[in-house]
């Protein structure tokens, strides 16, 4: 046979294996009831019906419950949130969520991380995530080809390509624990997990490990992005910072030093912000037994409880007076009011 | 530009469609602006280094050819004027002036390499020596960007110029040509260290596409990203967590740890070979060969003639055998006839030369004392088992052992596998900033029981889901090498691929790139570069 014509039949052959087992394993996650895909479909149906959109990384997807939130103040919401979220993917989702589904006021989680670089952030699992919850084609190519630089799309194809096989074993395994639910309207219960200190380890860990605290232009920028997006659209918006668990406060020595830029970002733009770890009923609601997954998550215990405060502050925080009232001044006067602070 | 990278694969294959569009005489100028592309994005500015080299080496090699040709033309013209005595002086004068060339030239590409690599190594030296005498100190404090490829680079450059010297090969008259023998993309971030003649043959002569070329090239460098990202990378973070770790792991942790860092070295050496020499035989290049089946070496020394076979090529080429044959080396093996004996003498002339050669692979590799230590730690083992042989002889004759038994054979394998390890571990855990005898003794004393798998692997992700799937895609990957590497005792394991039907062929390779992506893309996350695009 022809040497060219040879080489075009294996190479064509190729490429045409490799299309199809592509698209075999990325196309389950549609198919199947696997999250990402279900809740960009669920959102298409159900939109219009929302008021209020949370939007932020993991921390958010795992702190607020819609439906608590729903029951409290009987304002319908979703949340939006992703994890391992970077403000572009967090600017496209809301710019083309309040296009399909005006409304009236966004709520903005950040982290004490969330300015600072981040590990993730060099392999594109946000917007692997992102081109996942997109719900059609030319909405995927579209934010691929004007948010996902060229050198990343190995890596995005790479992750969809491995949750696709992650899915199909838990297809395979009838796990259906990763399903979509409806009825959680985009919040992730996550279970809990004791992470109590002991005297000996309270002792030991205390002020023992530093923040990054120097913050990133591009995320400052992608910050206000956002925000300026809310503002053009009419929606008000407002900043959490989610409550993190207590052994971590504990053991960080420069958590202070690590928000203010965040808190000064916030003030200069007028954005109406809160940080829930130095709400002075903090212990109140949460403890290190059964109110978070991990450092940072929420459990779902602690994530109903923590819907359930912000309901109840939201009018305090937008006016201003929570943080004037009901705050600590800084991290270091938290600490003093920890339950670990005898072991000190 | 990273070699597992998007960007990279569609560089290869979109120089691979030009290269065989454009007409011969084009190609390999292409392949001059591709390798000076590539090493602009990946060095940006240090190109100008790789060119001040090849100008350096270039002027050198015209000026040895020149002062020969003239010598020659001379000579022949005055024939018959010159007595035998005038002859011999003209032509030892020609080679003064050639040698002097060479050395100065030598200097110059080495000062390059000195400056960039060893300064810091240097410097710190002169402070310890000075230390001991005075307060003085010497500034360490400087940033210097080591320019892409030199270590490899300037030793071509200098076996171009010790060829051209030796009248092996003609200097090339195309400035254009040496600095692509200098720059060409596919070994100059890790070899092969060709030389001039053969990879000039390749690179210069009429190119032929074929499909045969095309596919079995493919097939390489599949095997050689396979190799890299699904099993190198994937155990990149358990060498890194043990070795760094090892005094909270246990003994049997700690050998586990040494094992997969050999397979994790081979794996990524390797690997990148098999990728570049890949491409090259698709382009109808072909690059000298750096492995042969290292680790089913019968001895040290024969391991070194199957591990970056290149390099020990090289150093056996410009540093064994002029040393070995220096008149101070016979000097100084003479003398010691005398008092210690033929035998003595015969291995004394071998042994100078040898001990050279280390220290410069040893500094070579690292500029550290680790490194150091483990070029002496491999020349002893190699000296001691050469000056023990008539020794080893007599014990295998008195216990009847038959050099071609396969007991003794897998004997002297594992042996050699064993000591390779010990070097090669002790030497990386030393450069980790860890004392590498500290590993080897918690290796061998320590006996408790791992109580998990992820005691025995561990590492900072754990093991579970993706990881534990990615661990063991390695694991296979490495039985898999193994089982290679035994098929290819008889031929290469392509000509075994080749018999399978193409469609199953095709699919087999479209799988192998599937588990590519879904698992070593995101293994080499966290793996970082190849390891010897370090040295």
């Amino acid at each position: 046979m022809q040497t060219s014509k040879k080489v075009a039949i294996a190479v064509i052959s190729f490429l045409c294996i490799i299309v199809l087992v592509s698209v075999l394993l990325i196309e389950p996650m549609v198919q199947g009831g696997l999250y990402y895909y279900c809740d960009g479909h669920y959102r298409e149906q159900t939109a219009g019906t929302y008021e209020l959109l949370f939007m932020g990384d993991s921390d958010g997807l795992a702190a607020f419950s819609p439906a608590v939130y729903e029951q409290k103040t009987g304002i319908k919401s979703y949340n939006l949130s992703e994890e391992k979220n970077k403000f572009n993917s967090e600017y496209y989702m809301l710019e083309k969520e309040i296009e399909r589904n005006p409304v009236k006021e966004v709520i903005l989680q950040v982290g004490v991380e969330t300015f600072v670089p981040g590990w993730y952030e060099d392999h594109a699992e946000c917007d692997s995530v992102t081109l996942m919850r997109t719900p059609n084609l030319p909405e995927r190519v579209g934010y691929l080809c004007q948010n996902v630089k060229f050198d990343k799309w190995l890596d995005v194809y790479s992750q969809m390509m491995m949750r696709g096989f992650l899915s199909l074993e838990r297809n395979v395994l009838g796990d259906k624990s990763s399903n979509f639910d409806s009825s959680a309207k985009g919040w992730h219960k996550l279970e809990s997990v004791d992470y109590t200190l002991t005297k000996e380890k309270a002792k030991k860990t205390f002020n023992s490990k530093s923040l990054e605290t120097e913050y990133e232009q591009e995320k400052t920028d992608g910050f206000l992005r956002v925000v300026s997006l809310c503002k053009e659209k009419n929606v008000s918006v407002c900043v959490v910072v989610i409550p993190m668990a207590d052994w971590y406060i504990w053991e960080k020595d420069n958590i202070d030093e690590a928000m203010q830029p965040f808190y000064k970002l916030c003030e200069d733009n007028n954005i109406p912000y809160f940080d829930f770890n130095l709400y002075k009923g903090k212990y109140e609601h949460f403890n290190d037994k059964s109110s978070f997954k991990d450092s940072i998550h929420l459990s779902a215990e602690g994530a109903e409880a923590f819907t359930g405060l912000f309901a109840k502050l939201y009018p305090d925080i937008i006016s201003g007076k929570a943080k004037k009232d009901f705050c600590f001044e800084s991290y270091n006067k938290l600490k003093e009011e920890s339950p670990y602070y005898i072991y000190k | 530009m990273s070699i597992t990278s998007l960007g990279f694969i569609i560089f290869l294959f979109t120089l691979l469609a030009v290269f065989f569009v454009l007409p011969q005489k084009c190609r390999w100028p292409l392949l001059l602006v591709a390798s000076l592309f590539f090493y602009i994005y990946g060095g940006g500015i240090t190109v100008i280094y790789v060119v001040a080299t090849s100008i350096l080496t270039y002027i050198a090699t015209r000026f040895i050819q020149k002062t020969s040709e003239k010598n020659k033309a001379y000579l022949k013209e005055h024939k018959a004027e010159l007595d035998r005595e005038q002859k011999k002086a003209i032509k030892q004068k020609s080679k003064k002036q050639k040698r002097a060339i060479l050395i100065v030239a030598i200097i110059g590409v080495l000062a390059f390499l000195i400056v960039f690599k060893y300064s810091h190594f240097l410097i710190e030296q002169a402070n310890r020596v000075i230390g001991l005498f005075s307060t003085f100190v010497f500034k360490n404090e400087f940033s210097l960007v080591i320019p892409l490829g030199i270590s490899y680079y300037t030793l071509m450059a200098i076996g171009y110029m010790a060829d051209v010297y030796w009248g092996k090969v003609k200097a090339e008259k195309n400035y254009l040509k040496v600095l692509l023998f200098i720059s060409f993309f596919p070994q100059i971030t890790q070899g092969p260290i060709s030389d001039y003649g053969q990879l000039s043959g390749e690179l210069f002569k009429e190119h032929h596409f074929s499909y045969e070329h095309f596919s079995r090239g493919f097939q390489r460098m599949l095997w050689g990203f396979f190799k890299k990202m699904v099993i190198a990378d994937a155990l990149s973070p358990y060498v890194t967590q043990i070795t760094g770790h090892f005094e909270q792991y246990s003994g049997i942790t700690c050998i586990i740890g040494a094992l997969l860092y050999m397979a994790q070295l081979y794996a990524d050496f390797s690997g990148y070979m098999d990728i570049m020499c890949g491409f090259c035989e698709m382009l109808d290049i072909k690059l000298a060969e750096n492995f042969n089946r290292p680790y089913f070496s019968k001895s040290i020394s024969e391991l070194w003639r199957r591990w970056h076979i290149t390099l020990g090529a090289w150093l056996r080429t410009y540093v064994y055998y002029p040393i070995a044959m220096a008149k101070w080396n016979q000097n100084l093996s003479q003398k010691c006839k005398k008092p210690l004996g033929e035998y003595a003498s015969g291995k004394i002339a071998a042994t100078v030369p040898l001990l050279f050669v280390w220290f410069v692979i040893g500094i070579w590799h690292d500029a550290s004392w680790a490194y150091i230590g483990w070029g002496f730690g491999n020349a002893f083992v190699i000296i001691l088992s050469e000056w023990l042989e008539p020794v080893y002889t007599g014990v295998k004759k008195k216990l009847h052992i038959r050099e071609t038994a396969f007991l003794y054979r897998a004997f002297q394998v594992a042996r050699t596998f064993l000591v390779f390890t010990l070097l090669e571990i002790v030497a990386a855990v030393f450069a980790a900033g860890n004392n590498g005898f500290s590993y080897i003794k918690r290796a061998v004393t320590n006996y408790s029981l791992p109580h998990s798998l992820e005691e025995l692997f561990p590492s900072v992700e754990g093991l579970g889901g993706q990881f534990l799937i990615m661990l063991l895609l390695a694991l296979s990957g490495v039985g898999l090498m193994f089982i290679f590497s035994l098929l290819q005792r008889k031929k290469p394991i392509r000509d075994y691929f080749n018999k399978i039907p193409m469609l199953v062929r095709i699919i087999i390779m479209a799988a192998a790139v599937i588990l590519i992506i879904i698992f070593g893309v995101q293994a080499s996350w966290g793996a970082g570069a190849f390891m010897y695009a370090n040295f």
